[in-house]
């Protein structure tokens, strides 16, 4: 049974109750796994990423060159998603684009996480003007669109996968610089900083060993529930022709060079299309799950 | 009363103020030079520069903001180098055309979204519950792109019985409406079955039902009542995204609003477009997030704004 005194429903770790932590932990894993619409949008999620990592053994065919004279045929036994208006198999451009999109959404999610987390924990630690410009900086970038400021990056920096990246991150670090200054404030108070405090500890240690740690768990669950929103502005911009360079395949970029053979040749859409929403749908399942496993209120 | 909105308001300044400098800084880091672009292959060296000096352009990035911020300060939001329109004039014509879509589209998404969620809530772990669940997830899924392709797809390309894009009448509005409001009903739907499966545990509802109420008595005045503070703050939230993030549904249905309108000026490094057009955004943006404040303690008499 897990000590209510050494830790809280979130899991928030205190120093020293390594056992209650485990059993806290396990017991978030038993609660998803019984969930059975999260574990089939965990299935959904490994099975794409195994399937891109996989490319080469699941396809002979290469995603980046094709013979014009299948160009933008349908379905067959040859082309099982049916070939581009450059006769590549539709196919393996899904498998190897699976590695782009997802790992590009995955990614962004680290890079917001670790810069949000950052920012957010020397904010509310620091406290006095430091803080608070920093969450005007945050209100100012919350006053508009994500979806603009990430547009107005990626032109400005060009297309390619290190341009993708800042521009998303740079639109969702925001949300992440509030969650995670929220958390430290209410970590913040608790007596084991107090202790580190009084011991004379520097603030950089505190901040990194006392505070970061204890404010982890909804910042993690945070990065699980944005996947499906990061995967959804990556392969937004990239259909707006802000993503990655040609001939590389990227699902989003697949739905907009499908478009313009939406009458004639609609598989060149739906496939890549549907791609996306399956991984969506599963990223949005395990986000679910996660919160439902980790919310207090539903606790049997 | 009065005081909480003139604070809030002051507030709001700064806001805009960084939101201004942060777009400006933005856009001149965008590669392509304009005085080039406008001159067209053919001119001279001379003529590009002598271009870029009338339009301002030669002088150092930092004369550029204070000029750009002290015409702002007198109300004068610039004018477009490509059409040689003021600001003004072009988002007059933009914006209205982008709020009738959103509100619309979220008008349909609310309704639908609400009463399917009380609904919903009223009948948990039923046919109706779970299939309200399983299209919500299913529509959550799919990129607005992919949804509006597969519109246009049945309703144009297939049946041929409504246009895929083009300018303003109730016609053409019908598909991008019905792609944003599928989307956002389902947000609402789900936000609404959550917050009412919670009040419909609460204390109050218990002596609704043990005072013999009726159910939709029950429902409509002491759940959802007491549900509806979360539901009409994602209200706000959604308009305020669905003015600015209307982008690629407004460019797929070739819709002439504001997202268009920001998007090909980012193209085109119509500065002044760009960043009159975010302003106005985020004015909006401010507008609404204090509407939702102030609707609280209309809905709610315990909440009071000092």
């Amino acid at each position: 049974m897990v000590n209510a005194a050494e830790t809280t429903a979130i899991g928030r770790r205190v120093p020293g109750t390594r056992r209650a932590e485990t059993s806290e932990l396990r017991r978030i894993v038993r609660r998803f796994l019984r969930n059975r619409l999260a574990v089939l949008g965990f299935a959904v999620i490994a099975g794409l990423a195994v399937a891109s990592i996989a490319a080469p053994l699941l396809t002979s065919q290469n995603p980046n060159i094709g013979l014009l004279g299948a160009a933008r045929e349908g379905p067959s036994s040859a082309h099982p998603f049916g070939a581009d208006e450059l006769g590549r198999d539709i196919l393996a451009r899904i498998l190897y684009g699976g590695r782009v999109s997802l790992g590009i959404s995955v990614l962004c999610v680290a890079v917001s996480l670790v810069f949000g987390a950052l920012v957010g924990n020397i904010s509310a630690y620091a406290g006095g003007w430091l803080d608070n410009l920093v969450q005007r900086l945050v209100d100012m970038m919350l006053a508009f669109p994500g979806i603009l400021l990430a547009l107005a990056v990626a032109t400005a920096l060009g297309r390619g996968i290190m341009p993708l990246v800042i521009a998303v991150s740079v639109s969702s670090i925001p949300g992440y610089v509030r969650i995670s200054r929220s958390t430290v404030l209410s970590v913040k108070t608790e007596p084991f900083v107090e202790a580190a405090q009084l011991v004379g500890a520097h603030p950089g240690r505190i901040v990194l060993r006392h505070i970061l740690p204890n404010a982890l768990t909804p910042l993690i669950v945070q990065s699980t529930l944005q996947l499906a929103g990061v995967l959804l502005v990556v392969a937004s911009l990239s259909f707006l022709g802000l993503g990655i360079n040609p001939p590389t395949a990227e699902w989003g970029g697949m739905v907009a060079d499908g478009r313009a053979y939406l009458a004639t040749s609609a598989h060149m859409v739906w496939f890549p299309g549907f791609t996306l929403a399956l991984a969506v749908l599963g990223f949005n399942l395990i986000g679910d799950g996660l919160r439902d496993a980790l919310d207090v209120r539903s606790a049997r | 009363m009065t005081g909480y909105i003139v604070k809030r308001l002051v507030l709001a300044v700064p806001v805009l103020l960084g939101v201004v400098t942060l777009v400006f800084f933005v856009m001149r880091v965008v590669p392509g030079d304009i005085a080039r672009n406008l001159a067209g292959d053919n001119a001279t060296v001379a003529q590009v520069d002598q271009l870029r000096h009338s339009l301002g352009l030669d002088k150092p990035v930092a004369v550029q903001y204070v000029t750009y911020i002290g015409k702002l300060a007198r109300g004068d939001l610039g004018r477009s180098v490509y059409s040689r329109r003021s600001v003004a004039q072009e988002l007059r014509s933009a914006f209205p055309r982008t709020v009738v879509l959103a509100v619309v589209a979220l008008s349909i998404a609310t309704v639908i979204g609400v009463s399917l969620g009380v609904l919903a809530a009223s009948r948990p772990q039923t046919m109706f519950d779970y299939a309200g669940m399983g299209f919500a997830a299913i529509s959550l899924a799919f990129p607005n792109f992919v949804l509006a392709l597969v519109l246009v797809y049945v309703f144009a390309v297939k049946f041929g019985w409504l246009p895929a894009s083009g300018k303003m009448d109730v016609k053409h509005l019908i598909l991008p409406v019905t792609t944003i409001a599928l989307r956002e009903s389902a947000v609402t739907f789900r936000l609404t079955r959550a917050t009412m499966l919670d009040a419909m545990h609460g204390d109050y509802v218990r002596t609704a039902w043990a005072k013999g109420l009726s159910e939709r008595l029950v429902l409509m005045r002491h759940a959802l009542r007491n549900a509806l503070l979360p539901i009409v703050t994602l209200v706000g939230l959604q308009l305020g995204f669905t003015l600015g993030g209307a982008v690629i549904i407004e460019s797929i249905f070739a819709y002439p609003g504001v997202g268009n309108l920001i998007v090909s000026s980012i193209n085109q490094r119509d500065y002044a477009i760009v960043q009159g057009g975010v302003l106005v955004l985020a004015v909006f943006f401010v507008l609404i997030n204090l509407t939702v404040d102030l609707s609280y303690s209309l809905i709610d008499p315990r909440v009071k704004h000092g």
